[in-house]
């Protein structure tokens, strides 16, 4: 059996955080929290996550930020990101557009096609 | 009452010209008044020469009458006046060669009389020396009386003529002096009324011109005054300044802006008026208008007692009459309340900007949760759902969608009436994307039971936009048409003009001509679409706004009862 894969989510928003881990959990994947974003590159060093989904909005590092660190990180550079954003408005769209993101999302979103995207990610199982 | 000098030449010359033409008149009045001189000199020698012709003749009478009466009364007193008379005939004769000294004519006539008459006197002094010898023989008597009667004829005859010669030259030179009085009248006249009528026409030129001058006075006058109105009655500084940046000329509305007497600021430099930072600035201002000679405007910021104020300053050169720049003229206006506004205009826009950023972001994380949570459960995640559970849910799922699409398109809408909507701008297949469209909404209509036809042109050329957007549009576009009709609905493009025009025609019940009129407008529902899928009437607003910021045109066709066609056209030459 193929072990599950490691999914970490990033939202400050409990509902959002609660409902989204589940729906992952019931497609099979592990999923680890994070509310904060202060907390997130530390738990991406502990926990080895396979993919990474980041709200925009997080309290104290937001999501950008973090984004950039992953990928400027040789260990953790690997690692799909996925973007969520509420909006965006409030940012000029180059800066937007820059955030190395692997994938974005706006809320609120169609799970299906989260899910597919996370699929898309995914590198491929391996074989045995 | 200045006259410059090019405007004298001609009264000068007019006036000159009539000078000459009365002093030619007085000229020929002089020379004729000589000339009746001379006549009157000629008249007076004339009758000289006759009187003195008559003395002669009544001379030698004289002399023949004492000699006659001597030679009957024997009285020796007749022989004294004889010899007085042949004396005065002597002196006549002499007198009247004097006299006709200037003619030569006359003057062989009284050498003949010289001669005539000393041969009478001689046959008298012959009859009376005879006379005294006692007697003269009567035939010799006879004889001398016979020669002296001859003499008497022809000195009478010689006096006569000599007489009438004198006569007619006095009446030739009296026709001539008619003559010649008659011309120099005339020719006074003329000259005169010549002379006249120059300086009349010259007065009437320059009275004229001096009422033209006047009048120009006043005008300028009036039109000075008017200036001077203008300018005190202006609400806004206006003031002029030399090259060194003196104040020459401030309107009372600039004293009260700097908040000092005029008086205190005439002949005074702003340095004298201002702070060192704020004289820096104007100072700087001044030179560059002096420097470039083209006008300017500037803003700025200066602390006055009455607090610190923004004007907006319109300098420009001021010439002298050469056109040479001398110093700077200006105008001035006090924009602190309209900068003040437009602060808080700005600071208003920014709130709402974020506001809407803040509120949409507040709405979306919400809806986030719920729909995770509805779509979990209607695809089963959480356990089975019964058909009646199953179907409520669904219609949760449209309003969660509903509601979705309604802050989407606020916000779009705001950002596109804030200007703050970015385009991402890029070669776009206009084909491809609506195709694209179509495609994306086959679903929806199969479940409708409706047609979708796509009718594409062949080699459309490729449109600078932003494909989003542009995508946006369509759906849009098909999403109403979907709302409208439940017949076919056709997309397609062509070409129209130099434009590419992409087409929406559904078979529907149309649009009358005056809702047409309110389409576009934001938040406008037209009746009967809430009933079927709701929309939020900013679609259409949104669409327009996207359109137009690329140039193109958006609109509709339709006749009530048979349908309508949506359509926009995009640039194909557009420089992005």
């Amino acid at each position: 059996m193929s072990p599950k894969r490691r999914i970490l989510i990033a939202d400050d928003d409990p509902d959002i955080l609660a409902m989204l881990s589940l729906r992952l959990l019931k497609a099979g994947y592990d999923v680890v929290k994070a509310a904060e974003g202060s907390l997130v590159l530390a738990l991406v060093r502990e926990t080895k996550p396979d993919l990474v989904i980041l709200d925009y909005f997080l309290p104290n590092v937001k999501g950008d930020e973090i984004c950039l660190q992953i990928k400027a990180d040789s260990a953790l550079r690997a690692i799909p990101v996925i973007l969520l954003s509420a909006s965006t408005a409030a940012l000029p769209p180059e800066t937007v557009h820059a955030i190395p993101t692997d994938d974005r999302l706006t809320k609120p979103f169609d799970i299906s096609i989260l899910l597919e995207k996370i699929r898309l990610l995914l590198p491929a199982e391996s074989a045995g | 009452m200045r006259f410059d000098k090019d405007s004298l030449w001609y009264p000068g010359i007019g006036f000159a010209v009539a000078g000459l033409l009365l002093a030619f008149g007085q000229r020929a009045l002089n020379r004729y008044s000589q000339g009746m001189q001379r006549s009157a000199l000629w008249v007076e020698h004339t009758y000289d020469v006759i009187r003195t012709i008559e003395s002669l003749s009544s001379a030698v009478s004289r002399a023949s009458a004492n000699r006659r009466a001597y030679q009957i009364t024997g009285e020796p007193s007749y022989i004294l006046e004889h010899r007085h008379s042949a004396a005065d005939a002597h002196s006549a004769l002499a007198a009247l060669r004097d006299l006709t000294r200037d003619s030569a004519f006359q003057q062989k006539n009284v050498l003949r009389l010289e001669d005539l008459v000393g041969a009478r006197l001689s046959v008298m002094d012959d009859l009376l020396k005879a006379q005294a010898r006692g007697g003269l023989d009567p035939r010799k008597s006879a004889s001398l009386m016979a020669r002296a009667r001859t003499l008497d004829t022809r000195i009478h005859g010689l006096l006569t003529s000599m007489t009438r010669y004198e006569e007619g030259v006095l009446q030739l030179r009296a026709e001539e002096g008619q003559i010649g009085y008659r011309r120099t009248r005339i020719l006074q006249y003329a000259l005169t009324m010549a002379s006249g009528l120059i300086i009349l026409v010259i007065l009437l030129r320059l009275s004229k011109e001096i009422a033209d001058r006047q009048k120009k006075e006043l005008d300028l006058r009036n039109s000075t005054v008017l200036m001077e109105v203008v300018i005190e009655g202006s609400s806004d500084s206006v003031f002029v300044k030399d090259a060194e940046s003196r104040y020459l000329m401030m309107n009372t509305s600039g004293a009260k802006m700097i908040g000092r007497p005029l008086d205190g600021i005439i002949g005074k430099t702003d340095s004298e008026l201002f702070s060192p930072e704020t004289f820096a600035r104007l100072k700087a201002s001044d030179q560059e208008i002096i420097q470039s000679g083209r006008p300017k405007v500037y803003e700025y910021s200066v602390a006055l007692p009455a607090g610190t104020k923004t004007f907006q300053s319109s300098k420009a050169p001021y010439r002298d009459p050469q056109g040479k720049i001398v110093g700077v003229i200006g105008i001035a206006r006090d924009v602190t309340a309209q900068k003040a506004a437009e602060e808080k205009l700005q600071e208003a826009a920014q709130i709402k900007a974020d506001f809407a950023a803040m509120v949409s972001h507040e709405l979306r994380t919400p809806l986030t949760a719920i729909k995770l949570v509805i779509d979990m459960i209607v695809d089963r995640t959480l356990g089975p759902v019964n058909e009646e559970q199953n179907s409520a849910l669904v219609t949760a799922q449209r309003s969660i969608d509903r509601l979705s699409r309604l802050i989407n398109e606020t916000l779009d809408f705001q950002k596109l009436e804030s200007g703050k909507m970015e385009f991402r701008v890029s070669e776009a297949d206009v084909n491809r994307l609506v195709q694209e469209v179509v495609i994306s909404f086959e679903p929806v209509a199969k479940g409708r039971s409706i047609t979708l036809l796509t009718n594409v042109a062949k080699d459309l050329p490729k449109v600078r936009c932003d494909k989003d957007k542009i995508t946006q549009v369509v759906t849009n576009l098909l999403s109403n048409a979907l709302k409208f009709t439940a017949g076919p609905i056709t997309v397609s493009t062509a070409m129209d003009g130099s434009d590419v025009r992409v087409s929406v025609k559904d078979s529907g019940p149309g649009v009358s001509p005056e809702d047409q009129t309110r389409l576009f407008q934001s938040f406008v529902q037209l009746e009967g679409t809430r009933s079927i899928q709701g929309g939020t009437g900013l679609g259409l607003a949104i669409s327009k706004k996207i359109i137009e910021r690329h140039d193109g045109k958006i609109g509709i066709q339709s006749k009530v009862g048979d349908g309508a066609t949506f359509f926009f056209t995009l640039p194909v030459d557009r420089s992005a």
